[in-house]
């Protein structure tokens, strides 16, 4: 049989931090991305869609999310989509999943009880519904013992950490070798946003649209071919995201530097799906500062979907043509050298008169040539 | 700049043309008196550079003389950067203007500018020439009245000053660039902070909605943590139904119910027999009771008529005892009474000897008093007699003191005639013979050795002879007549007075005065003789004396003296009247001791009466209780009746224990709560079931709105919020740095290029006020002076001393023009006038030496202040 595997949806993730105009956008692709994954189901004939948790953002994302959400799955009716609680929208008495249930179109099945699921004559989902943030007993304790018709194939369906990725310890903790103890032809987690692969049959499949820095491969689904219970499975990536999201230090000496940064960033990404966190480094030339900082700003950031720039480490020495341009001699000038020294003795006051020496350069610039500014 | 010639007509008060010419390049002096036209000079000389020909103002109207519709002109030769100039305006009526010199010939406009760059000045406003546009001149040529103003030079000036300055200093450059620099910073900050620091514009906003969206955070958070408090509630009434539903449907409790219903009845019974067993016992016990109180009562009722009959006999004897001492008592006071008989005889008796003699006396007393009375009127009536006549012979007699004064002037005047006449009489001294014959005179015998004054005709007989008859001559008349007018006179007062010669007169006149004194003698005495008589009531003076008297016979003198016994009687009767009160005293005191035992007599004999009755109807009672039983029956009836109790005691022990094992209050009370609770579960069933629905309700309605996720996003939108207002407030921190940073700088770029002007002025200044020096502010105004250490604010220095700083500072300015080549003059119209005279010398020094640097123009009405000073001296002079 063949179904895509996926997780992490995260729908109604808010992107508060985001700018305004950016949010809408890193929204809708997260909608976006149910057609995506159900248009690949169909092209790979595969029109099963397992959701391995994190459906949802938090527990309660409201009712106009999860209503787009099934209406959209609602539209491709011949694919069978299985959604899991994970610990972003655990399970819990009267909440989400209780109204979610209640409207589901007959291709939907919220997989809400930890008890098997039929899939056809042969096949079996064993589903480990979350229903706290944080557990401490690890849900797929029960596949083990699991019950299903001889010759089926046991089909394991959870969220959570095989290991303990960061520092929070030992939560939603899985047995790295479920799949193999409780004789699964193929265990779909979710949690981990990045592809994973954790043994032959258990996978990550990280989230199918990346939400976040710093994530090495995401933006996938997984298109599982299980061609019998021993057989091992066929596992596919697909690319179903629509953003790429970068994170990158750059180191400037001057702002020349830009040209083959800014050429080599994310090639091949349209520049308006790009997100990038760049973090910007080097001692330069109060003039390369400025230019640089207006090539980022006025430039690169209106051309991506979100430029979130980090200019503290761009550190600015200013030369003796910085401040000849400033003035040879006369008041500005010696503004200028005053508080060149002062940034010079660094700390928060060196960084605030770095900054207005770098002002009083642009301001200079503004009043040398009142057209501009 | 020098100016060399002059001219003016039509203008103000000249009329006719005038000239100032002959100036030289140094000091200048135009003295004139006032009225001279000084003033308009300057007046000229200022419209002709700075006022444009052509110009209608207000200004230019007062420039044309009082009444005339002429045109006012000025020609003006002056040199200025080495050459020679030719200026002629005229204003008003067909305006015109020539500028003529080494650069050529300039008219109209041409020529206005022409002379603006020339002089550095700028074109004059619609409504004339102004500080602002006159320049540096403008303020090195100083109007009278002005000199002493201590005023920042206006922006033109100041630019020309700060062009020499920045020569000067080489280190001022940019500075329009830098202003502009600065405004942009200030307008870039004003976005962000007010002027007193308060945030405002973008970052006010940018705060606000980070409060804002922190607030909304908050909020979203709440109503997050409502929500899932919400679920809890409604997870733990789901519970609650359950364990409802379980209780109301357990088995238990109705086998619970059934058993209490059987114990209940059985407690029932028990309690019954409890009831029956315990009014037995009551009766027993009253039984026993009963004849306990008997017995005792019996035994009682023998000791209280032992009692009686012990208080019947004591009373009894009280009474027989009692008699005898009311029979003493009644003795003593009929003797208290007799001896009280007695005192009163006696004291009556002594009192009428006492009244008596009383009366004798008294009666003695006002006969002597009445005799005295009778006396003294007597020798009042005396007194009054005397009186009397006196007062008659004074009344008689008119010659008092007056009279006696009018007789003796009289007699005077009769003397002095009767000298004057004898004065002049011839003497007649008769000697005669013894045995001469008897001559008469007169018919008077003439006796020898007499002497005869003639003053009347006399007649000397001389028997025998005949008569001579002697007459005094006519001459003598007036004094005889005065003499027989003075005797005439004094005979009229004698006979007025009824008394026949004056000696008389004055003897009357004596007797009268004596009268006189004698009659206040008298009057005085009879005041004595005439005293109040308060023993007879007789008021002072004689007619009540007389009037009280009148009518009483005077008493026959005293018989007999008063009785001399009087006072011992009083003291007899004082003795007697002490007794006889002791005497009632006595008697009284009997008289209550007899009272009181005749009380005590009646007591006795009432408390013998009642203690008689007590003993009988004591023994009447024991009489009557005894009678029907018997002492023994009835101490037999009482063992009966204890025994009958003891049974009836053990019978009730009984049953109480019986009763006790069956409570039947508290099984009840079991039964009923557990009714109750049955009931109440009941009860809370549908409240319970609705609440449950209510909040499956509302936690579908909550979170259908997704609380979670607003939350989130909230919370990340509140942050978001805070970055980007913490990004302002760093771009607003930077803006307020840079700007403090640039002020300061200009600050201290200031104080760096004053400095040549403040060089240039020290020297002065401390040749007029030794050891001060003087600071200059941003706008080149003399700010304040330091003088022995202490800084005085230069307007609050005196009027001279503002006035001598204010044309050091102009020297200091046009030297710091000349120094740049720029065209400088100095013109002071009538300054000074409020220097001293050791300043105004140290003053005229110091222009006298400028003079050798620059053109100095002195007007001046004070001819003696400047006389010493070395000067080309101009006039004001008509012609062209």
């Amino acid at each position: 049989m063949r179904f895509i595997h996926t997780s992490d949806w995260q729908l109604g993730k808010p992107f508060g931090r985001a700018p305004e105009e950016a949010r809408a956008a890193l929204q809708e692709a997260r909608l976006g991305a149910i057609d995506s994954l159900a248009r690949a189901a169909q092209a790979h004939d595969a029109p099963l869609v397992l959701v391995a948790g994190d459906v949802f953002d938090s527990a309660e994302p409201g009712d106009r999310v999860y209503r787009q959400a099934l209406s959209r799955m609602r539209q491709a009716a011949n694919v069978t989509f299985v959604l899991l609680p994970g610990n972003h929208d655990p399970l819990r008495a009267d909440g989400l999943w209780t109204r979610l249930k209640a409207e589901t179109p007959p291709n939907v099945i919220a997989a809400i009880a930890a008890e098997p699921i039929s899939l056809g004559e042969n096949a079996v989902l064993l589903p480990a519904p979350l229903t706290h943030k944080r557990s401490l007993s690890d849900p797929t304790a029960w596949f083990d013992t699991a019950q299903t018709a001889p010759g089926a194939l046991r089909i394991g369906l959870a969220h959570g950490s095989v290991q303990a990725f960061g520092s929070d310890p030992d939560t939603n903790l899985l047995a790295p070798d479920r799949a193999r103890r409780a004789g699964l032809s193929y265990l779909a987690l979710g949690d981990w946003h990045g592809r994973l692969r954790i043994d032959e049959r258990t996978h990550y499949s990280g989230t199918p649209e990346p939400d976040d820095f710093g994530r090495e491969a995401t933006g996938l689904a997984l298109l599982v071919d299980l061609a019998g219970p021993g057989a091992p499975p066929q596992v596919t990536d697909l690319p179903i995201g629509r953003h790429h999201w970068i994170e990158a230090d750059w180191t400037l000496a001057a702002a020349a530097d830009l040209d083959a940064l800014l050429a080599g960033l994310a090639p091949g990404w349209a520049r308006q799906d790009v997100v990038a966190r760049l973090h910007l480094a080097g001692l330069v030339s109060l003039g390369d500062k400025v230019a640089a900082r207006r090539r980022l700003e006025d430039a690169l950031a209106h051309e991506l979907r979100w430029l979130d720039l980090d200019l503290a480490g761009l550190v600015t020495r200013p030369t003796d043509t910085d401040l000849a341009e400033i003035d040879a001699f006369g008041d500005l000038r010696a503004a200028a050298e005053r508080l060149n020294a002062m940034a010079a003795e660094g700390g928060a006051e060196g960084r605030l008169a770095g900054a207005a020496l770098e002002r009083l350069y642009v301001e200079h610039h503004r009043a040398q040539r009142p057209g501009e500014a | 700049m020098r100016i060399r010639r002059l001219t003016i007509e039509n203008f103000r008060k000249f009329r006719a043309p005038v000239v100032l010419e002959g100036f030289a390049d140094g000091l200048n002096l135009v003295c004139e008196p006032n009225e001279t036209g000084k003033s308009t000079v300057l007046d000229a000389l200022r419209a002709a550079l700075f006022e444009r020909h052509s110009a209608k103002s207000d200004r230019i109207r007062s420039f044309r003389p009082q009444g005339d519709e002429v045109a006012p002109t000025v020609d003006l030769a002056f040199d200025v950067g080495g050459g020679e100039w030719r200026l002629s305006k005229r204003f008003w009526a067909a305006p015109q203007v020539t500028l003529e010199g080494p650069d050529g010939r300039f008219s109209s406009d041409a020529a206005e500018e022409k002379l603006q760059s020339l002089l550095g000045f700028n074109r004059a406003g619609n409504r004339g020439a102004d500080d602002e546009s006159r320049g540096a001149l403008g303020l090195l040529w100083v109007e009278q009245g002005l000199s002493f103003q201590l005023g920042a030079p206006a922006e033109t000036a100041r630019r020309s000053l700060e062009e020499a300055l920045a020569g000067e200093v080489g280190a001022v450059t940019g500075g329009r660039r830098a202003k502009a620099v600065v405004l942009q910073v200030e307008k870039s900050l004003a976005d962000f902070y007010t002027a007193t620091g308060r945030p405002t514009g973008r970052l006010k906003q940018a705060q606000e909605a980070a409060d804002a969206a922190r607030l909304k955070a908050d909020d979203a958070r709440r109503e997050l943590t409502q929500f899932e408090g919400l679920l809890e509630r409604l997870e733990a009434k789901r519970n609650d139904q359950r364990r409802l539903v379980r209780d109301m449907e357990d088995p238990e409790i109705d086998a619970d119910l059934k058993r209490l219903g059987d114990d209940i009845d059985r407690a029932k019974q028990a309690g019954q027999a409890l009831r029956i067993a315990d009014l037995a016992l009551q009766k027993a016990s009253g039984e026993r009771i009963a004849l306990e109180a008997r017995t005792t009562a019996r035994a009682q009722m023998r000791d209280a008529l032992a009692r009686a009959e012990t208080a019947a006999r004591k009373a009894a004897a009280d009474v027989a005892t009692h008699s005898e001492a009311m029979a003493r008592a009644r003795g003593a006071e009929q003797e208290a009474a007799a001896a009280l008989e007695r005192a009163r005889a006696d004291l009556r008796a002594a009192e009428d000897a006492r009244d008596s003699a009383r009366t004798e006396r008294d009666a003695a007393e006002r006969r002597r008093t009445l005799a005295a009375a009778f006396a003294r009127l007597e020798r009042a009536e005396a007194l009054a007699a005397d009186i009397r006549i006196r007062d008659a012979r004074i009344a008689a007699e008119r010659m008092d003191e007056a009279a006696v004064n009018c007789l003796r002037q009289l007699e005077d005047a009769a003397g002095a005639a009767r000298a004057a006449v004898e004065a002049g009489a011839a003497t007649l001294q008769v000697a005669l013979e013894p045995g001469a014959p008897g001559i008469l005179l007169d018919g008077a015998l003439l006796a020898d050795g007499t002497t005869v004054r003639l003053t009347r005709p006399m007649v000397i007989t001389v028997p025998g002879v005949g008569s001579f008859t002697l007459t005094p001559p006519a001459s003598g008349a007036p004094a005889v007549a005065g003499l027989e007018n003075a005797q005439r006179k004094l005979g009229d007062f004698l006979a007025e007075h009824g008394h026949p010669t004056p000696a008389a007169a004055r003897a009357a006149a004596r007797a009268r005065a004596i009268d006189e004194a004698e009659l206040l003698g008298l009057r005085t005495r009879l005041k004595a003789e005439c005293p109040a008589d308060a023993a007879l009531g007789i008021p002072a003076g004689l007619d009540p004396l007389r009037g009280a008297l009148a009518g009483l016979t005077p008493p026959a003198p005293e018989a007999k003296e008063a009785p001399a016994g009087l006072a011992d009687l009083e003291t007899r009767t004082r003795a007697l009247r002490t007794a006889e009160t002791e005497a009632g005293a006595r008697r009284e005191a009997m008289l209550e001791g007899l009272k009181a035992a005749q009380q005590q007599e009646m007591a006795l004999a009432t408390a013998r009466e009642r203690a008689e009755g007590d003993r009988r109807r004591l023994a009447d009672d024991l009489a009557a209780e005894t009678s029907g039983l018997a002492d023994a029956d009835l101490a037999s009836a009482r063992a009966a009746a204890q025994t009958a109790e003891g049974r009836a005691l053990m019978d009730r022990d009984a049953a109480q224990r019986a009763a006790e094992v069956l409570d039947e209050a508290t099984l009840v009370r079991k039964r009923d709560a557990l009714k109750k609770r049955r009931e109440t579960l009941q009860g809370q069933l549908p409240a319970l079931a609705g609440e449950v629905a209510r909040l499956e309700e509302q936690a579908k309605t909550l979170g259908g709105e997704g609380p979670a996720s607003r939350a989130d996003a909230a919370t990340e939108e509140a942050d978001a919020a805070e970055a980007a207002h913490q990004r302002l407030k760093q771009e607003a921190d930077t803006l307020a740095l840079l700007l403090k940073v640039l002020r300061e700088t200009q600050q201290e770029a200031a104080r760096r290029y004053l400095e040549p002007v403040t060089r240039r002025i020290e020297p002065y200044v401390r040749r007029l006020l030794p050891n001060a020096s003087l600071a200059f502010g941003e706008t080149l105004r003399p700010e304040a002076l330091s003088r022995g250490g202490r800084e005085e604010a230069a307007d609050l220095l005196s009027k001279g001393t503002q006035e001598q700083i204010a044309i050091l500072t102009r020297i200091a300015f046009a030297d710091l023009l000349i120094a740049k080549g720029k065209p400088a003059s100095l013109v002071l119209d009538d300054a000074l006038v409020f220097a001293d005279d050791d300043r105004f010398e140290t003053m005229m020094e110091i222009l006298t030496e400028a003079a050798t640097r620059m053109q100095v123009v002195i007007l001046s009405c004070r001819a003696s202040a400047y006389r010493g000073v070395a000067a080309t001296r101009l006039a004001i002079r008509e012609g062209r």
